[in-house]
């Protein structure tokens, strides 16, 4: 700000008196005293000076072009230490004092002195930097402005009048101050010295997003961070998201065969393991950071576990000082998004089935009279509500410099947007913390109760509903069977299944200590332990009343099913590791962690299904029948351990140059016996442009930073036994001999684990004043050998095999640009946008997968081909529908059109991975009041609309029975001449899957949009007793705009919601 | 530090608790024991496939229940479901890569711990129960044998399970002779049955290592086995003093059954003659109930009633024990008479443990018939061979003086003698009859079609060869 004064007070000097005068010269090497005559002969401008002052002055160059008098003087003698002024008449030129500053600089919260500050007189960009106390010592001209810059702080400019000692600057660190350390879960460390692509995120940003789940709002805010849409399971409050970091990095989809999700990211939660379904259930006021590590460099501390990144989250640690409670409530009322369903009303699908051609004339006239009467059902309602869900937590916290505490206690209640499928949780935690000089004891505990019920239909079954059925009949009973179309198909009513006592209720109950203890042996050298136990049980409840109408062509003893599923698990790990860090002679930082960690995970999941019950009011398994002939109790058990070495080591030269080095050495239970270690490692490499010297003094750069590294982190989620040949006993027919055993599961005892080689090259830039903030990185991901289950002839014993085959290179680009438009004290504008752009290939892969991409044919579009990429559609092209015969005509690979399908003329006709896809946002700030909007575009990817395909183009026989989407009716092929998008309307041979189906999908979605308020302490809130108060309203997936129509959500839909959270501390 | 690594080694090493890694089961004869009795036991998975498909095959059922018959040209475009034939190649091939890990171990490190003949008897065992099961796939998939050198089926010994290729029919069987030598030789050495027997009894605490040899394949029914991949690959002689070796050494301990024996029990098995047998203690629920019981849907039964239909002709006199097993019922819909099979009903007399589990697969009749075949002096054969079967069957004596009387009367015997135990149609195979009994009739024949022997192989064997 003085700056701009300045330079205004200036220009309006110049203005008035030299009445606008302007000089045009170039030169090069001119004296001072010359420059004076030249202006002179030029304007008739006088100068008043002492030619002692002048004559030890430089020659200056003057590029000058039609430019006022005093800018040209100020570029020639500032520099210098020279001031002039414009009096009546002529320009008076001083030699200007030059005084001797000093002082110290310090963190403002904190007191802690801060080494490295930059102390630079902003006209001449000449400084020093603090010492280890924070001293610093310089002379400067008179009038002149000295900036006290630090990164991570906001930057001080002071104007030098005179002489100064005790000039003592305390900065405020600017407000994210969390970004500027990394905490790996292991190790922590400052974001400017950190080498690997990483990014944190503090609560109060997640929570400008919204205020449901964690991974929504990081979703939003990180463009490397991505949630798969569940096409099938909308919103379903009980399926967990299909989450990954950058893209994956394995085939799937070829074979499920694994036990967990290859391409999951490793979650650490308070420097632990932890599983997706604890961290998308995580209560959001209980999380102070989540830290998304992508790179090789940040993610290689986690060893072989870690090629599909990492997501560190950090929980609050209570703040010392005197008791303090807060409260912070979340509701949100949720309703289903049905705008991408386009099913026929009862007119339409009897006019359907009657072009079709496929329609008894009794029932079409019977059906017709329903219609004639009024009949229109709408069936999509049913099975949906308005859903309420509601969070609420309570935290106490306090204590002083030695003692710490913090307990809390919260409830939530989530309802999914279909009848009946809900969520409830409560969670009590309580964390110590002891610190004295040396020591640290901290002890963090947490227990979790759960109970989820799921919908008792799915939602497809009301969208199949032809709407020309009643719901009841006349005397208002749901009846079970809505028609029996001449006993050869029979249509139910999904209304009376929902009507029936069936459930399905799961009871989960969780058990979590954390232990850690710190030994700060000296000031450079710290031991830490820290141990977890995790003990976790869930049980679940199905049960199928005898009524539901899918026992109805089941013997009557075998209707009605209760299952029980039970699974006790528990985790515990270790770690032990020794911090050692220093700086010597002022510039060489040095950063080392060691430490070994064990770990143990066991499960033991069993269950029982038990058949034929009377009816539905005994649901205990007591009542039914027993087992059905031959099945039996299921029972599995699985123990992984891991035992690890780990060394991350860093070196920085005078805060520029950075190195950091990683090794990790595994073994775990899951490599085989032959195999049971792995070693991982990564290098960084880092350059901080901003502390060179030719950045160093100025405010314009803050942050300039260049990043690259390389590593090979490995993935270990996969089966635990793959390696081995496991025999199972069997007990089909016992015999006279004894014990039976047979191999139950092959392996590959020559299985390579698959290994990623990721690169990354990336850089953080800051400008002006943190105005702007860039970051980018570019990576490539090299996946070699791959793992794959491949088919085996069934003549080698198995038929499924799992090998090593062939390579996949994932390379992709992000980048999160923030732009601060409008920054004062009481009003701020930022605008964000963020991007992904992912691209995969398949290499050496030959013809080793030929049998998938066989039984994929007129199943799905994917194929395994190199140079293909996992995410390329393939299909044969098609010219559209033929106006003459309603026949479709299909390009061969040659280009000729055809009405012959072949598969041989299979080609690449699009990519599910959008071209780029991110989030755009603002926010905006003044006096407490934050409005925020991001909106989600994806652009360039294509999609195979399998509605299209299912549900307009291809409804033949059984699928009649079903409503269709009103494109059926009105974009097939009627009469010659038609120029449709689809076949003719009477035609039910099934269409071979081509490139019609195929289209361009590019969205906008609103992902959140949010609105709130905080108040620190004013007066209406401390009659209340309390200090601080914070409201925010929040709208999520509020709109969704879309080039296609297809449906999304076919088991269960997608929910808007709207919700709000109120924040109160006392 | 190398010590704690060490330790994590040990304490890396995990083993599930309902399943047990290979490593960990091979340490000691009883792991191995389960291993090997694993393959026995699940043999009985293939018996519905050769009772079943292979017996209709054969010709021998012609009955009201509908159910596909491959060479009766059923529409079914999935016959390999239906008629289990995929189950039987996976089944078949997963049981010999068993094998095959059991062998890979009798000769790796852990081998050691079997002295006392087990080495010699798990070995023996696991290489005939290998060459068993690819006699059974070669005569169902390979070529008949004027065209031996068609491919056939491949034939594993690798542990690793790596793909092998397809051998040709004669290449085939000179393995299955091999491993039969190999677990002959083996045998030799250590198997009981060759001094004493069966040996059915148990020893106490259910450690029946070297009891009940007829469930196991003991030297003598390895000896016939081999006899009968002699006479596959067309070697009569060796095929003959095989199978006359057996019956010199063996017929003290597998005697025929007397007319005393048959008087006082019931037992349909023949079982002091059966060389080797499956022990099935569902055999009522999952193979009679299932396949021959009266009015079960999809029930197997011979053409008309026994006076006037198939049976009437299969057999030559009324008293044969065997045709005994014909029982005349109504067919599923109660629409006509037809002769149900009660080979595998249940008996529930004392002693009838000796049978009421048994499912034979190798019995001593076979020596005397493969001897048969093998003789070249037509009346030495009938004397020695035929008719003491026929004696042993409760029938009259035949005659004959020209080979192929001979050779009607030995087809005749195997179509009696191996009901409901899948070995007719690898007869009919063999000789590559040109002409096979009618099944829907009750005595008329039809023509095999070229190339009608041979089953193609299972298409997801198929599609990965890119065949």
């Amino acid at each position: 700000m003085a700056l701009m004064t300045l330079a205004f007070s200036l220009a309006l000097t110049a203005q008035t008196d030299t009445d606008g005068k302007k000089i045009t010269l170039h030169v090069k090497g001119i004296s001072v005293e010359a420059l004076f005559k030249e202006i002179n002969r030029q304007t008739g401008q006088n100068f008043i000076y002492n030619v002692k002052d002048i004559l030890p002055l430089k020659a200056v160059d003057v590029d000058a072009t039609d430019e006022p008098v005093a800018s040209v003087l100020e570029k020639a003698l500032s520099p210098q230490g020279v001031s002039f002024k414009f009096t009546e008449g002529s320009v008076i030129v001083k030699k200007a004092a030059i005084y001797p500053v000093s002082g110290r600089v310090t963190d403002m919260q904190t007191g802690e002195p801060l080494l490295g500050t930059s102390v630079f007189d902003r006209n001449t960009g000449i400084g020093v930097t603090t010492d280890l106390s924070g001293n610093y010592h310089i002379n400067v001209a008179e009038g002149s402005v000295l900036v006290f810059s630090y990164l991570g702080y906001v930057s001080v400019e002071r104007k030098i009048t005179g002489s100064r000692t005790g000039l003592d600057i305390a900065l405020v660190p600017t407000e994210n101050v969390l970004t500027e350390v990394v905490a790996t879960g292991i190790y922590t460390r400052p974001k400017e010295s950190f080498t690997g692509s990483s990014q944190t995120y503090t609560v109060k940003e997640l929570k400008t997003i919204g205020n449901q789940n964690v991974l929504q709002s990081l979703k939003t805010l990180d463009p490397a961070f991505a949630i798969v849409e569940n096409n099938q399971y909308g919103s379903d409050p009980n399926r967990l998201p299909d989450v990954n970091v950058r893209g994956k990095t394995s085939v799937i989809g070829l074979q499920q065969e694994y036990d967990t999700d290859p391409n999951q990211p490793l979650f650490i939660l308070d420097g632990f393991e932890s599983t997706l379904a604890v961290i998308s259930e995580l209560n959001m006021d209980r999380v102070e950071s989540i830290t998304v590590l992508k790179d090789a460099a940040a993610t290689a501390i986690y060893g072989s576990k870690a090629a599909n990144g990492v997501i560190v989250v950090e929980t609050k640690a209570p703040e010392a000082g005197r008791l303090r409670v807060s409260y912070s409530g979340n509701a949100s009322v949720s309703f289903a998004d049905l705008t991408d369903y386009n099913l026929m009303n009862a007119a339409e699908k009897l006019e359907f089935e009657r072009l079709v051609g496929n329609y008894d004339l009794i029932e079409y006239n019977e059906h017709l009279a329903e219609i004639r009467r009024g009949v229109d059902t709408y069936w999509l309602s049913e099975p949906l509500r308005t859903a309420l869900s509601h969070r609420h937590n309570l935290y106490v916290e306090g204590g002083d410099d030695k003692m710490r505490y913090g307990a809390g206690l919260s409830y939530g209640l989530t309802e999914g947007v279909m009848k009946g499928s809900d969520k409830d949780a409560v969670n009590g935690n309580v964390r110590l913390i002891y610190r004295n000089k040396r020591f640290l004891f901290q002890n963090y505990l947490t227990v979790d109760y759960s109970t989820a019920d799921r919908e008792k239909v799915a939602f497809s079954q009301f969208s199949r509903a032809i709407p020309y059925y009643r719901k009841m009949d006349e005397n208002g009973d749901v009846q079970p069977i809505l028609f029996n179309y001449n006993g050869y198909t029979t249509v139910y009513n999904p209304l009376y299944d929902m009507g029936l006592n069936s459930f399905s209720t799961t009871n989960g109950f969780g058990f979590n200590n954390n232990f850690e203890t710190e030994w700060r042996a000296t000031d450079d050298f710290r031991i830490r332990g820290r141990f977890s136990v995790a003990l976790s049980t869930s049980r679940n409840k199905t049960f199928q009343s005898p009524y539901a109408t899918m026992f109805y062509t089941t013997v009557e003893t075998e209707r009605g099913s209760y299952s029980e599923t039970y699974s006790g698990n528990s985790r515990y790990e270790g770690d032990a590791g020794l911090t050692y860090g220093k700086l010597f002679r002022e510039k060489h930082r040095v950063n080392a962690v060691t430490g070994m960690r064990i770990q143990r995970t066991y499960s033991n999941p069993t269950g029982y299904t038990v058949y034929g019950f009377i009816d539905d009011n005994y649901t205990s398994p007591t009542f039914s029948n027993g087992f059905v002939q031959g099945s039996k109790p299921r029972y599995s058990s699985s123990d992984v351990r891991s035992a690890s070495y780990y060394l991350n080591s860093g070196y920085a030269f005078d805060n520029r140059y950075l190195v950091d080095f990683n090794y990790r050495y595994d073994g775990a239970s899951v490599f085989g016996a032959s195999r049971q270690w792995t070693t991982t490692w990564a290098v960084g490499l880092g350059w901080n442009l901003h502390n060179e010297s030719f950045l160093r003094y100025q405010t314009a750069v803050s942050l300039l930073k260049l990043r690259a590294s390389v590593g090979n982190p490995g993935n270990q989620n996969f089966d635990a036994y793959i390696s081995m040949n496991i025999y199972g006993y069997t007990t089909t027919y016992p015999n006279l001999f004894g014990r039976t055993a047979l191999i139950t599961s092959w392996g590959n005892p020559d299985l390579k684990w698959q290994k990623t080689l990721d690169k990354n090259i990336g850089a953080d830039i800051e400008l002006f004043d943190r105005r702007i903030r860039l970051s980018l990185d570019y990576f490539v991901k090299d996946t070699d050998p791959l793992l794959v289950y491949v088919s085996a002839p069934a003549s080698t014993g198995s038929t499924i095999a799992p090998m090593n085959i062939g390579r996949q290179v994932t390379e992709g680009l992000t980048g999160t640009l923030n732009v601060a438009i409008l920054k004062q004290e009481n009003m701020a504008w930022n605008v964000s946008l963020n991007a992904r752009h992912f691209a995969s290939e398949y290499r050496n892969i030959g013809n080793l997968l030929d049998e998938y991409n066989q039984a994929g044919l007129g199943v799905n579009l994917q194929r395994f081909y190199d140079g293909g990429s996992p995410d390329d559609l393939w299909a044969v092209r098609s010219a559209g529908i033929d106006p003459a015969t309603g026949q479709e005509l299909f390009i061969s690979k040659d280009g000729e059109y055809t009405f012959t399908h072949s598969y041989a003329d299979e080609v690449k006709v699009g990519n599910s991975m959008p071209d780029i896809e991110g989030v755009i946002g603002t926010s905006f700030y003044w006096r407490g009041v934050t409005a925020s909007v991001n909106m989600r575009y994806r652009l360039g990817g294509q999609l195979f609309q399998s509605t299209l395909y299912e549900k307009v183009e291809n409804i033949s026989g059984g699928r009649l029975a079903y409503n269709q989407d009103k494109r059926a009716l009105y974009d097939r092929w009627k009469e010659p001449g038609d120029k449709a998008k689809f076949k003719g309307i009477s035609v039910t041979q099934t269409t071979p899957i081509s490139s019609r189906f195929v289209a361009d999908e590019n969205t906008l979605a609103g992902e959140s949009v949010s609105l709130g308020y905080e108040a620190q302490s004013p007066r209406w809130l401390q009659n209340m007793g309390a200090q601080a108060f914070t409201l925010r309203g929040y709208m999520n997936d509020i709109f969704r705009l879309s080039t296609v129509k297809e449906e999304r959500g076919l088991d269960y839909p997608f929910a808007r919601s709207v919700s709000f959270s109120l924040g109160l501390r006392f | 530090m190398a010590l704690v690594i060490t330790a994590c080694n040990s304490w890396l090493k995990v083993e599930p608790d309902d399943r047990i890694v290979s490593e960990n089961l091979y340490k000691d004869k009883a792991g191995y024991m389960t291993a090997l009795n694993g393959v026995y036991e699940e043999l009985n998975e293939l018996t519905e496939f050769r009772i079943r498909t292979l017996d209709r095959m054969a010709q021998y059922y012609g009955s009201a229940a509908f159910d596909y018959n491959y060479y009766n040209g059923s529409s079914s475009s999935d016959y390999e479901n239906t008629c289990k034939l995929r189950t039987n190649w996976d089944k078949s091939y997963s049981l010999i890569a068993g094998c095959n890990e059991i062998i890979r171990q009798c000769d790796g490190e852990s081998g050691i711990v079997l002295n006392g003949g087990y080495y010699e008897m798990i070995k023996g065992e696991a290489l005939a129960l290998r060459a068993l099961l690819h006699f059974d796939l070669l005569r169902l998939y390979g070529p008949v044998w004027s065209e031996k050198d068609a491919e056939s089926i491949p034939y594993m010994t690798r542990a690793d399970r790596k793909t092998q290729p397809l051998l040709t029919g004669s290449a085939a069987a000179d393995s299955v002779i091999a491993d039969l030598r190999a677990a002959a030789d083996l045998l030799e050495k250590v198997d009981p049955v060759i001094g004493e027997g069966k040996r059915d009894f148990s020893d106490g605490l259910g450690k029946n290592d070297w009891n009940y040899r007829q469930y196991r394949l003991n030297y003598f029914a390895v000896q016939v086995l081999l006899a009968r991949a002699y006479l596959w690959t067309g070697n009569t002689s060796q095929a003959g003093i095989v199978a006359r070796d057996v019956i010199n050494r063996a017929s003290a301990f597998f005697p025929f059954v007397t007319s005393q024996y048959m008087l006082t029990t019931p037992d349909r098995m023949f079982s002091p003659e059966v060389l080797f047998s499956l022990y099935n203690l569902s055999r009522t629920s999952l193979i009679y109930n299932k396949h021959f019981a009266f009015s079960v849907w999809n029930v197997l039964t011979a053409y008309g009633p026994n006076s006037t239909g198939r049976i009437s002709y299969m057999y030559d006199n009324l008293n044969d024990y065997r045709q005994k097993m014909w029982i005349d019922a109504p067919n599923y819909e109660h629409s006509s008479t037809v002769s149900h099979l009660i080979k595998y009903q249940d008996e529930t007399t004392n002693g009838a443990e000796a049978y009421r589990y048994m499912i034979p697969l190798i019995r001593m009749s076979e020596a005397y018939l493969i001897a048969a075949e093998c003789e070249t002096d037509v009346q030495k054969a009938i004397d020695s061979y035929i008719n003491p079967l026929r004696f042993a069957r409760n029938s009259p004596n035949l005659s004959a003086t020209t080979r192929t009387e001979l050779m009607n009367h030995i087809k005749a015997e195997y179509t009696r003698e191996f009901v409901g135990e899948g070995q007719l149609f690898f007869y009919f195979k063999r000789l590559e009859l040109a002409t096979v009994p009618k099944a829907d009739a009750a005595n008329s024949t039809m023509n095999m079609p070229a190339g009608g022997y041979v089953v193609p192989l299972p298409d997801n064997e198929q599609q990965i060869r890119g065949l």
